[in-house]
């Protein structure tokens, strides 16, 4: 009896049992013939569990748009607009809220299970919007401004925290184990940061690292969103674990670039040297965990939830922490999408098929901007248009 | 598990208290088809449901800055505040019309349960089906709630205490309980092939 109550406890059962995918099917089916004598319970188990599921009920979207406005109304954000807004007005923001709902159902509701995509996508609006300043926030909610282009954040020995080697914070101890610092870097800006435990992780533009003050558990965990270049301090006994949203790099003391844009349609890392295990989130839970060897690219595919390895050249991966890009036969298209990410400038093509054009070359970033671009146009048979500040044209 | 929390939920709900309003606005979309779904089964009026939501979300956007609203699961925090609202209005209400008032001033769980008809398979009798699913009907109010807030919201048991304001050990107890006398039921009156079943369902 203990083990019929033992499945109502396993999340994969009764995800299995309400709603079940193709993998937990087949796992359970797996599962099955490798434990007949089971079967009964199992039986009764998803039986009981299919009979106690609730009659379904779908909330109509105007419900949830209406109680949103009113919400909205009610908070101080409604208020101000309130008064900015003659009376007449007011019975509009309805419908702009429910032009809001039905934007933010496409991005947010897609799948109610998956919240961590969601958060994703809120943290990817964020780093597009939000103001242009590299910033760290601290888990007491205090934010420091970063300031420069190429900032570094280092925490010292005793936990204080220096910024682009001159200021010197000390920050409040953290209480809660769940606070977290973040480090924000706009597109168009880089950083680099030394962690409390001497890991050292260099950030690409439109980035977020998300650390605890201290580590304190049984694994050193961060969360990254966006692309940086990782080199762990080696500590065998407490593991190094990057987790994005579709994967998680475990590590003890190697470096590796990991690139985890929310837009892009694949998730990359790349191993420079020692060795690291790259985890698929909660995809197929019985797919084996992938052990990159130096030299080797692990694509996560985010629409066919699939990791394939391949060799690489590595530099032309992890060059841009050093301050430029290296590409052997590399299309235009990702190396004008690096380009835009790192100066936060629009690159458009006249013609689409220019896109695949590959590419072989070398490109320092850190020299003028319009200098650079000059480069990769002339080098590679383009010419230039400068738009504006921040557009350009190739053709 | 389920008890714990994913890190990015708490992220969210950090922003949030640091005074992000897009934070707010995801936290609302997150959790509002959850919460209906568990304030429906807490009372059947719109109003009061409607503004019971609106005021947990109101009361939660004014304290923030006020006082830090440290919560290990957001979700369950929601939970709470919901129930606590709807509660709240629904004794204002019975104090309004106290004659009709019954002495239950709680806000009692209730949930209708539907013959999943495709799961069982034809062979199961019908005297099965019609005693299994008045056995369901008759779990107690308590445990129909631990068993919605277990298996369809996934809370923890330490989540679904504080929720029903019970122990962790009466959560699993009552738990085990129901689904201890639900699988007697089976074992007496099953008269179907359960191989059938399973193949008919892989």
């Amino acid at each position: 009896m203990d083990k019929f109550l033992d499945y109502f406890e396993d999340q994969h059962f009764v995800d299995w049992a309400l709603n079940p995918t193709p993998e937990l099917c087949k796992f359970w089916d797996t599962y099955l013939i490798d434990h007949p004598d089971e079967k009964k319970e199992i039986a009764y188990a998803k039986l009981l569990l299919t009979q106690l599921k609730q009659r379904n009920e779908k909330e109509e979207c105007d419900v949830i748009a209406s109680l949103y406005s009113r919400i909205a109304q009610h908070t101080d954000q409604g208020k101000t607009k309130k008064k900015l807004f003659p009376k007449l007005i007011l019975p509009l923001l309805k419908y702009a809220a429910v032009a809001i709902v039905f934007l933010s159902l496409g991005i947010l509701l897609v799948n109610q299970r998956n919240n961590s995509r969601v958060i994703a996508q809120y943290q990817a609006l964020k780093v597009e919007n939000n103001e242009t300043e590299a910033r760290l926030i601290l888990s007491d909610g205090g934010k420091i401004l970063l300031r420069e282009d190429e900032s570094t954040v280092e925490y010292d020995q005793e936990g204080k925290i220096i910024i682009n080697h001159k200021d010197t914070i000390s920050p409040k101890s953290a209480s809660l184990e769940t606070d977290m610092n973040q480090l924000v870097i706009p597109f168009g800006k880089n950083s680099s940061i030394r962690l409390p435990d001497g890991t050292n992780v260099f950030l690409n533009a439109g980035s977020i690292l998300v650390y605890p003050p201290q580590f304190k558990e049984k694994t050193r965990e961060v969360f990254l969103i966006g692309e940086g270049y990782f080199e762990v301090a080696h500590n065998p006994e407490i593991p190094f674990v990057v987790k994005t949203n579709d994967i998680s790099i475990l590590a003890v003391g190697t470096s590796f670039n990991v690139s985890a844009y929310p837009t892009d349609k694949t998730v990359e890392t790349v191993l420079v040297e020692g060795s690291v295990v790259v985890k698929e989130n909660n995809t197929n839970i019985f797919r084996k965990d992938i052990e990159l060897k130096p030299g080797e690219l692990a694509g996560f595919d985010r629409e066919k939830l699939e990791t394939s390895v391949q060799v690489v050249n590595v530099n032309s991966f992890v060059a841009w922490h050093k301050g430029y890009l290296q590409f052997e036969s590399t299309e235009l298209n990702r190396i004008v999408l690096k380009l835009e990410r790192y100066y936060n400038i629009k690159i458009y093509l006249n013609n689409p098929t220019l896109g695949i054009r590959k590419i072989t070359g070398k490109l320092m970033l850190r020299e003028d901007r319009d200098r650079v671009l000059e480069v990769l146009a002339s080098t590679s048979g383009f010419s230039l248009h400068k738009i504006n500040e921040t557009t350009y044209n190739l053709n | 598990m389920a008890d714990e929390v994913k890190d990015d939920v708490i992220i969210l709900w950090n922003a949030f208290l640091e005074g992000d309003d897009k934070a707010f606005t995801a936290i609302y979309f997150l959790y509002i088809h959850q919460l209906l779904s568990y304030g429906r089964k807490l009372t059947h009026q719109n109003e009061i449901l409607f503004d019971s939501i609106q005021d947990v979300f109101v009361c939660l956007y004014e304290k923030r800055g006020k006082q830090l609203i440290s919560v290990s699961n957001p979700k369950a925090y929601l939970f709470v505040s919901l129930k606590n609202s709807i509660l709240k209005k629904l004794i204002q209400t019975q104090k309004l019309h106290s004659v009709e008032t019954d002495a239950s001033n709680k806000a009692e769980f209730s949930a209708e349960y539907s013959f999943q008809d495709q799961i069982i398979s034809s062979e199961t009798s019908e005297v099965t089906r019609h005693t299994l699913h008045q056995a369901i009907q008759n779990l107690s109010n308590g445990q129909k709630e631990i068993i919605f807030l277990k298996f369809e919201q996934g809370l923890g048991y330490s989540d679904i205490a504080k929720v029903m304001n019970i122990t962790v050990e009466s959560a699993r107890k009552q738990l085990y309980r129901a689904l201890v006398s639900l699988r007697e039921i089976l074992d007496k009156k099953t008269i179907f092939n359960f191989f059938y079943f399973l193949t008919k369902n892989s």
